[in-house]
């Protein structure tokens, strides 16, 4: 563990007590097809929506769940939206919680107990049959994988949500019990299982023994411990329950193992004791290697990996850096990253685009967004991650470079068409988006979209301030409103989006005192209609039957304040971005979000935590490290090899 | 298809002395009509409020005239006296005119906290705000619902049941139960329904019938588990193990430990198992046969699970049914399903436009269908003989609660019940929590924020109807269930001082 110098305060929220003003939160109520996506959950019931299909595409680090419902935020349209500015859920991160980072070697926050993530668990499943040789399985074992319950993004990040329930135990029974029976079903599969002795009349102790340190270890993530080896022998053997033949004990020890705690949590209970204690423990080289690859790539580790910790070489800062190098670079971690963009910015929350209604259709007219037989949203979102992924990947770009791309990345001709430019051809040089339309990822259609012909400037402004710039807006209390204050605005043939969402709540003063905080980020968004296509008129078309009832100049002039900057009048989103981008609020706010993605718990305060907080942000500052380097930099972070225990 | 009825056990099936208590809950969801679903009749006697009252109190439901206990001004009726031809509301239609003398119509149960679309509400965990509508209520601490405390008493269930207990529902994976698995300040989760009638079944009966391969040991996996629960306990003594993380490691021996339960029972001695119904997993339709059968099945797996003791608490949430179509001259029903997608013509679209009379059509259809069709079904599944002269249903307490009040408002909330919970509660009455002579706060449609009492009260009278004594629910030191708090409301729009004296007894006079 290397010294710390750190000493830097950190960005207090100046929006806290501004925003404690009730009247904010959105009530609109969700288009939402299907209700649940997460199929998280406790004790009974359904098993839920399922997530990677590990069979299919092998290890992934993606996440469960179709796109569904609304723009980012959970701003999904409804139907006539909703008045307040807020959305669902969010993944709102406080950069604050981080605190200051000490000087000294600071300890890195407490590392609570936590199953595997669902998908870490389904994947590790699927490697674990590939590494012995049980490729075949896969397909079988698949849909009882699909069955345990996902993770839910409802509050935070999937890798958040550690509960678990009868669901999980019953959907890790069923795997297991599965895949001890067939991979003991018959010669091939024992034999690939524990090696040819096992298809032998009686198992031999050298047979058992070989195959609990091969089988044993790959499920366990570590050398079986004597006491270990004992107690899995004495399943084959024992008498509780007694089995029949060696398949049948060789199935009894898979069942046991693939129930093991150790298999579906992540136990970190052997390292070595930091300054004699046992509450503050550096890593075994098995748990850092463990670490690392449930960091980056959702899984298990690999044989290297492996044998990395076996020789010891992990331990060591140029062993880790080896392999955190190789890690790093595998394209597991890419999908890793992207998923915490998507999550992040809330894109599975998207409900589709409302094109059976007539006036979505007449807005929609010329373009081909929202026809059926294509996925538009999809394309949106994999805009998005084209984008993060040039300037993460392909570039070693900065979160600069991301927030004020002029580029356009999309290969979708309808999406590109939305946009007036040529779709990118795969190689070459990408088009240049038209002047004064576009600037970065904050105006790209997947945040700006929505369900339906009309925009929600409220929703928009508020995924800004919640989402990107991790401030906490307080929701409403609908009882203490007045009836109809959450009524969406009547469509008018006098009025725009902007002018009936501002006549909502015009006079009130319970809801002005937050909104427009909110509010006149989100009008400066109207340059861009529902489907996120740049505009300077407004069309406004009849519900019911499409008719265009009216076209209206736009307002896009706002004054906003972000940051500690005193309010400025913007005019328009190119503008706003400028602004955001000045604020250095993005930076603290990706920050604090990666770090409770990757590292899957809040942070403690004033403790190494923030010190790994403050080395990304500044690394994502404008004369900062690249994304790249700053997503590597949070296993670099000395905390990371290490385990705090929380109060006994 | 549909389990066959003569599949099912024979009457003389339970034993037991005390015949078992059992809870089953029916929620549906939004606004219910008033006058749709109260009697509106000034027949056999009785006369409207609007008789009595010239302000927003005359909201053309029947006017209760019996005392129901000395002191408050507190109401009742005998149901019978309402029943027609066309049972005794809009609503509740008569297909329940037969059960008449085992329900009991609660009115003027009160929410306290400040709830908007809610998943626990009605079973006493007010924070249970959907995403997309946040509430007030949400500061609260989740607490189990009632039915999860049931569940993890020893006195519901002197052992480990087979299931604790049921969620059923269609369109909504998330349930209205939230469960603490019966560790006192443990995280409390919201549970999952079973939405597809093969999955239930699954859970009721089990999954595959024992290997009849030869050789291994029937009982191995068991005893597998057995070991996998021996891991775990062990792991408890780990100092490098925080008490949150002995909290989760607790919750895994809660969570394996019945695991083991299931695996231990010995399957159906005491009745014979239905058929495995087919598997019907399209969780997002709304073809009105799918619904129907699936309701239909539902029910089966329901009636089977309760009758073969299972398990003792169910939950069904109706987010699916079947009602009339936009247009009055057509007779043919059509799917809705109530999301949180309140456009128009939804089932939720239709709640929110209350004043709009072919909405009120609608959605009064829906929830007649729903009577009929959902709660007169599993009471005619039910009302068959358990033990002695009591039936299954006698024996049982079935709560047919509701999302919100009138018009998205969580006041006078409604309830009815049915059965008795073996003679606790005195049924074949309508009674009336509301003070009809205090002050009516504001009128919407239909409804007045009048006072009534609160729901706490009625989740008191559940918890003791099912076997529980107040050491058996009440925390803190505090009297009662479930949150009291009124924070947010104001006085000058919300009736906001109910008498906290009493809130941990009771319904005053359901008893009889």
């Amino acid at each position: 563990m290397h010294t710390r110098a750190h000493s830097r305060a950190l960005l207090a929220s100046p929006f806290v007590a501004l925003l404690a003003v009730a009247c904010t939160g959105s009530i609109r109520e969700t288009v939402a097809a299907d209700d649940d996506s997460s199929g998280n959950a406790a004790t009974s019931g359904g098993t839920g929506g399922s997530a990677t299909s590990p069979g299919k595409g092998g290890t992934s680090a993606g996440s469960g769940g179709t796109h569904a419902g609304g723009a980012p935020g959970g701003s999904s349209g409804s139907g006539g939206g909703g008045t307040s500015g807020a959305s669902g859920s969010s993944t709102t991160a406080d950069p604050g919680a981080f605190g200051t980072c000490p000087s000294g070697t600071p300890e890195p926050g407490v590392t609570p107990l936590s199953k595997l993530s669902t998908v870490q668990y389904r994947n590790t499943v699927v490697d674990l049959l590939r590494a012995s040789g049980l490729d075949d399985l896969i397909e079988s074992v698949t849909p009882l994988l699909d069955a345990v319950p996902d993770d839910s993004t409802q509050a935070s990040f999937r890798g958040l949500d550690k509960r678990i329930s009868s669901d999980h135990l019953g959907g890790y029974f069923n795997v297991a019990t599965t895949v001890g029976d067939l991979a003991t079903a018959d010669p091939k599969h024992l034999s690939a299982l524990a090696g040819s002795c096992a298809t032998q009349s009686s198992l031999a102790s050298s047979c058992l023994d070989a195959f609990l340190k091969d089988f044993g270890k790959l499920a366990l993530r570590h050398p079986l411990t004597s006491d270990e080896l004992e107690e899995y022998e004495d399943v084959a053997q024992g008498s509780s329950p007694a089995a029949a033949s060696p398949a049948d004990a060789l199935r009894n020890v898979v069942v046991t193992l693939l129930l093991s705690p150790r298999f579906v949590n992540h136990l970190e209970l052997e390292g070595s004791p930091v300054s004699g204690r046992d509450d503050y423990v550096a890593l075994s080289p098995h748990e850092i290697a463990a670490r690392l690859s449930y960091t980056f790539w959702q899984t298990m580790p690999d044989a290297e990996l492996m044998s990395a910790a076996d020789d010891g070489s992990l331990a060591t800062d140029d062993g880790f850096d080896k392999e955190l190098t190789r890690v790093f670079a595998d394209d597991r971690t890419q999908q890793t990253i992207w998923q915490f963009w998507n999550e992040w910015l809330r894109f599975e929350a998207f409900t589709g685009f409302a094109s059976e209604r007539p006036a979505f259709r007449a807005l929609a007219a010329g373009e081909h967004v929202g026809e059926a037989g294509h996925d538009h949203w999809g394309d949106m979102v994999q805009e998005v991650r084209d984008l993060t992924e040039l300037y993460t990947w392909k570039q070693s770009g900065t979160l600069l470079d991301l927030l004020t791309s002029p580029l356009s990345v999309t290969q979708s001709a309808d999406l590109s068409h939305l946009y007036g430019v040529k779709a990118w051809s795969g190689s070459g040089s990408y088009p240049t988006l038209p002047d004064g339309t576009r600037s970065g990822l904050l105006t790209r259609s997947a945040l700006l979209a929505s369900s339906l012909e009309t925009t929600n400037p409220f929703h928009r402004g508020a995924l800004v301030r919640r989402a990107i710039l991790c401030e906490d807006l307080p929701q409403p209390d609908p009882t203490t409103l007045p009836p109809g204050s959450l009524d969406p605005p009547p469509t008018s043939e006098t009025e725009t989006t902007r002018a009936r969402y501002q006549a909502k709540i015009a006079g009130n003063n319970l809801c002005l005192g937050c909104h427009t905080t909110f509010s006149n980020i989100g009008y400066t968004f109207e340059a861009y209609d529902s489907l996120g296509r740049f505009r300077t008129q407004e069309q406004v078309f009849d519900e019911q039957t499409g008719a265009l009832l009216a076209t209206l100049p736009i307002d896009t002039t706002a004054s906003v304040q972000i940051g500690d900057e005193p309010a400025s009048d913007v005019d328009g989103p190119l503008a706003l971005n400028q602004h955001i981008v000045a604020s250095g609020k993005v930076e603290a706010c990706l920050s604090a979000n990666y770090f409770r993605y990757t590292l899957r718990r809040e942070p403690e305060a004033n403790s190494a935590d923030a010190c790994a907080f403050a080395d990304m942000r500044t690394a994502l500052t404008t004369t900062g490290r690249g994304l790249r380097d700053v997503f590597r930099q949070i296993a670099a972070e000395p905390g990371f090899r290490a385990r705090k225990v929380g109060a006994p | 298809m549909p389990f066959l009825e003569s599949l099912w056990p024979p009457p003389a099936r339970g034993q037991a002395l005390m015949p078992a208590k059992r809870f089953i809950v029916l929620k549906t969801f939004s606004t219910q009509l008033v006058k749709e679903w109260y009697p509106a009749s000034s027949g056999n006697g009785y006369q409207l409020h609007d008789a009595k009252y010239s302000d927003s109190r005359a909201d053309g439901t029947t006017l209760l005239t019996k005392k129901l206990v000395a002191g408050k001004n507190y109401t009742w009726a005998p149901l019978t006296d309402f029943q027609t031809s066309g049972g005794i509301s809009g609503i509740l239609g008569p297909s329940l005119n037969p059960f008449l003398p085992k329900l009991t119509l609660v009115r003027g149960l009160d929410f306290l906290p400040a709830v908007n679309h809610n998943y626990g509400g009605l079973l006493g965990n007010f924070s249970s705000c959907t995403a997309a509508t946040p509430c007030d209520a949400d500061s609260l601490p989740d607490v189990p619902t009632i039915d999860q405390v049931l569940a993890y008493s020893s006195k519901f269930y002197a052992s480990t049941p087979s299931l604790r207990s049921l969620h059923l529902s269609q369109g909504v994976t998330d349930a209205m139960s939230y469960s603490n698995l019966g560790m006192a300040g443990a995280q409390v989760q919201q549970l999952k329904t079973r939405t597809n009638p093969l999955d239930a079944f699954n859970d009721v009966f089990g999954t595959n019938p024992p290997s009849t391969a030869p050789g291994p040991d029937p009982n191995r996996d068991k005893l597998l588990v057995d070991r996998v629960h021996d891991d775990y306990v062990k792991l408890k003594s780990s100092s490098r193990l925080s008490a949150d993380d002995k909290a989760l490691v607790d919750r895994y021996v809660t969570l394996v430990s019945e695991l083991q339960a299931k695996l231990s029972v010995t399957p159906m001695l005491a009745c014979t198992p239905p058929a495995t119904p087919q598997s019907l997993s399209n969780n997002s339709g709304l073809d009105t046969a799918d619904i129907t059968t699936k309701w239909s099945l539902f029910l089966d797996v329901v009636t089977a699970a309760l009758m073969c003791d299972r398990t003792r608490i169910v939950t069904l949430g109706v987010h699916k049914a079947l009602g009339p179509g936009p247009d009055s001259s057509d007779p043919s029903l059509v799917g809705f399903y109530h999301s949180e997608d309140a456009s128009g013509g939804t089932w939720h679209g239709l709640a929110h436009d209350f004043d709009n009379a072919n909405s009120r059509r609608m959605l009064k259809g829906i929830n007649a269908w729903v009577a009929e069709n959902v709660f007169a079904k599993l009471l005619s599944k039910l009302d068959v003989p358990e033990s002695g002269d009591s039936t299954y249903l006698d024996n049982s307490l079935v709560y047919w609660g509701n999302e919100l009040g009138f018009n998205h408002i969580a006041y006078s909330v409604p309830c009815l019940l049915a059965g008795s919970a073996g003679g606790f509660l005195k049924p074949g009455r309508y009674l009336d929590y509301i003070d009809w002579d205090g002050r009516a706060y504001f009128s919407q449609e239909d409804g007045n924020v009048i006072q009534g009492i609160p729901h706490n009260q009625f989740l008191v009278t559940a918890l003791q109807a099912m076997g529980l004594a107040p050491s058996d629910y009440e925390t803190g030191g505090q009297p009662g269930y479930g949150s009291t708090s009124v924070s947010g409301r104001s006085s000058d729009t919300w009736a906001v001082d109910y008498d906290f004296g009493t809130i941990g007894e009771i319904l005053p006079g359901i008893q009889g």
